[in-house]
């Protein structure tokens, strides 16, 4: 396999296809404690769904029409069906929500509403000097980003006008790959080598200020300004996103099954195949069809059973594959043995912590194993140990 | 419930992520290195005729067998099937002269595997190259069995090395280096097949199984040390591309030095083990007490390979 598999720029694949109402959706729950719909209640788009008690958490709203059937901690399912009309004497059922006002907003009231509305703040109020917009295609195979700068460029206008308003940010930066066209009023423009892993936000902003440190910069990809620029665009609660199916982008409800996606995309899936949501580098595999998309669902790839060698239990025999690989210029090999045997403080000392999981180690080890996975386990090894450390702490104090 | 319209879900097969590989393996990397010793095989049965064909399939064989063996005995996967013993019993019998006695070759190659890969654990775990501690076991304990000039008297070949040795510069100065290149010269029956094995060294750098760092230091070691002694007295030190040609060093620059589990992994640190091995090369050479000492270099090299490895760059962030 060459290296061409790691170009990000694929052109302008046209217009993003808006996908059939699929037959039910799963919207993903991530801490939403209130919900505001019981099982069987009647919905329809843009109604509230699910209320979270942070203020820079998102509300989750329906996307389609139908009946309740199912809600748990994890999601609440939808069922598309169209809803019997209103009985003699009652009001006509409403069919939508109406749009927020949102130009006349400012501040804190501004960004209630935009919670109101489903968009997560967190990521796009953070204290910061530099606002970096990643406008690459984050993964190899994910071929959103130029139609976006095309077809859907007044969206992410939109939503680059909202986030200058939300941010603390004195400069904005937009990130394209180089020879691109595109072009933004009063924003600075950079120009990136659309090669992953260049497209990952640490190393869009070593390329932007020369420094490979994130302080005082916030990135915000190119996804999210679409969902805000969707929001801000029409007041409407936030209901779809753009996904890319194996290279073709629809706008599906948020919460529709990857089952109906691929579907959609007229992808046969059989026994033994991965299906992966996020891109192929960093995504997740999930094992179950019927899983709902998130908002911040970019992709939704196929990998046929027997395409790759599955990883194995072999034992690093040193080529030195990932450590020339490696951007961040550190040792996989000698942190992923230390993480098999557990030694935590040397994986500190081969500054496991520089590792910005682009998963180069594991594409190249002919060995075939699970590198990322060994250094994503150190992580959270070195966390658990610095909770626990910090508990102690406390307990001393008292 | 609701009424489920994709009724026959497939079993999906769940892993971390990345999704996607290069496609290398241990076998392929295996494979390509037999390919790049094809070349060299070849020169050896041309020159040497079924007498190698003999040494090198019986040590291939042992090597197979008694890794097949150790790893029963230690309960492990048996993982013959990557290759990697043939490629270790072939380059074990690259280093034994044509005329080498079965048991030499069985029991050198028995040892390369125990002493050298089985005994330190996985694939991987060895800290030195396999092929020399076989070779070093061998020559001290029996130095006249695997001394070439002793086992191949019924040949035309010298050997430019021990010519060197006993008698001096001048004998090997009209020694032609398009000879020496071509494999014509006296010596063990894979290491002085040096076009070949130059061949074979580029197949592996253009497969990207090594990498150029460590081939280039060393040579630029052997070239820069070689030269000094070569500029300091040419009546008493041979041309530094007389060593570059004769003997194991081209063996050693390619496929000894740049075995995976014995040598550094960062840039600067194979650069300098690179140039360790080469300076090694000549001091033993011209000091040492074997003619063709390039093995105990590739020993010696080895043995700083951890203190190479600390030679890193500083990590992202850190700049």
């Amino acid at each position: 396999m060459n290296k061409n598999i790691f170009i990000l720029t694929h052109g302008d694949t046209g217009a993003f296809e808006t996908g059939s109402v699929p037959f039910e959706v799963r919207i993903p729950l991530n801490g939403h404690g209130k919900k505001a719909v019981k099982k069987k209640a009647e919905v329809y788009p843009g109604l509230l769904v699910a209320d979270h008690s942070n203020a820079k958490i998102g509300d989750m709203h329906s996307g389609i029409t139908g009946v309740v059937t199912e809600v748990t901690e994890k999601h609440v399912v939808i069922k598309a069906q169209e809803l019997a009309p209103a009985a003699d004497g009652e009001d006509p059922k409403p069919t939508g929500v109406e749009p927020v006002a949102l130009a006349g907003l400012e501040g804190d009231e501004l960004r209630a509403a935009l919670k109101g509305l489903g968009v997560d703040i967190r990521p796009l109020i953070r204290r910061c000097d530099l606002l970096v917009i990643n406008a690459l295609n984050p993964e190899p195979g994910i071929t959103y980003a130029e139609s976006m700068l095309v077809h859907a460029k007044s969206t992410v206008n939109a939503g680059l006008e909202m986030l200058k308003r939300l941010s603390p940010a004195s400069r904005t930066v937009v990130a394209l790959p180089s020879a691109s066209t595109a072009a933004f009023d009063g924003t600075d423009i950079a120009f990136i080598n659309p090669q992953y892993p260049n497209s990952l936000d640490e190393l869009v902003v070593a390329s932007i200020t020369g420094k490979e440190s994130m302080k005082g910069v916030n990135v915000v990809d190119l996804h999210t300004l679409y969902n805000l620029g969707a929001v801000a665009e029409s007041g409407m609660p936030l209901t779809h996103t753009v996904v890319c199916v194996e290279g073709r982008n629809i706008v599906a409800p948020i919460g529709t099954p990857v089952g109906a996606l691929l579907k959609e995309a007229s992808i046969e899936v059989a026994d033994g195949d991965s299906v992966i949501m996020g891109g192929p580098m960093r995504g997740e595999a999930t094992g179950d069809l019927n899983k709902g998309i998130a908002k911040d669902t970019k992709a939704v790839f196929v990998v046929p059973a027997g395409v790759f060698q599955p990883v194995s239990d072999h034992a690093c025999f040193s080529c030195g594959a990932c450590v020339q690989h490696c951007p961040s210029r550190i040792l996989p090999n000698m942190i992923s043995r230390y993480v098999e045997f557990n030694e935590i403080d040397f994986c500190r000392q081969e500054n496991i912590g520089a590792c910005i999981e682009c998963g180069l180690c594991t594409f190249y080890c002919p060995a075939r194993r699970p590198m990322l996975q060994f250094i994503r386990l150190g992580k959270h090894k070195i966390a658990l140990e610095e909770a626990q450390v910090a508990a102690c702490a406390l307990q001393v104090d008292e | 419930m609701a009424k489920k319209s994709l009724s026959t879900a497939p079993f999906l097969t769940v892993a971390s992520a990345p999704h996607m590989h290069c496609g290398t393996s241990i076998k392929g990397m295996m494979s390509t290195i037999l390919l790049a010793l094809l070349p060299a095989v070849i020169g050896a049965v041309y020159w040497y005729g079924m007498e190698a064909i003999r040494v090198m399939a019986l040590s291939i064989a042992t090597a197979v067998i008694v890794e097949a063996l150790c790893s029963k005995i230690m309960e492990k996967e048996v993982r013959v099937d990557d290759y990697h013993a043939v490629v270790t019993g072939l380059l074990f019998a690259f280093i034994l002269p044509a005329g080498a006695e079965w048991w030499l070759v069985v029991s050198g190659s028995a040892v390369t595997m125990v002493l050298g890969k089985m005994l330190w654990g996985n694939f991987g775990g060895a800290p030195i190259s396999a092929v020399a501690v076989g070779w070093a076991f061998c020559i001290v304990s029996w130095p006249v069995y695997i001394n070439v000039d002793a086992t191949m008297l019924n040949t035309t070949l010298v050997n430019p090395l021990t010519q060197l040795r006993y008698f001096g510069v001048e004998s090997v100065a009209d020694a032609s280096m398009y000879n020496l290149f071509i494999g014509d010269q006296l010596g063990a029956l894979g290491a002085v097949q040096v076009g070949a094995l130059l061949l074979g060294g580029l197949i592996l750098l253009a497969r990207r199984v090594i990498t150029w760092e460590i081939p280039v230091a060393t040579i630029a070691a052997v070239l820069i040390t070689g030269g000094i002694y070569y500029a300091i007295d040419p009546e008493m030190y041979a041309n530094p591309l007389f060593h570059l040609f004769t003997g194991s060093t081209m063996l050693s620059i390619f496929f000894l030095l740049t075995d995976f589990t014995s040598t550094p992994n960062t840039r600067g640190g194979k650069i300098l083990f690179g140039l360790m091995a080469g300076f090694l090369i000549i001091l033993i050479r011209t000091y040492g007490q074997y003619p063709d000492g390039v093995l105990f270099a590739v020993l010696l090299a080895n043995m700083i390979t951890p203190l190479c490895d600390m030679i890193k760059p500083k990590p992202f962030g850190a700049r």
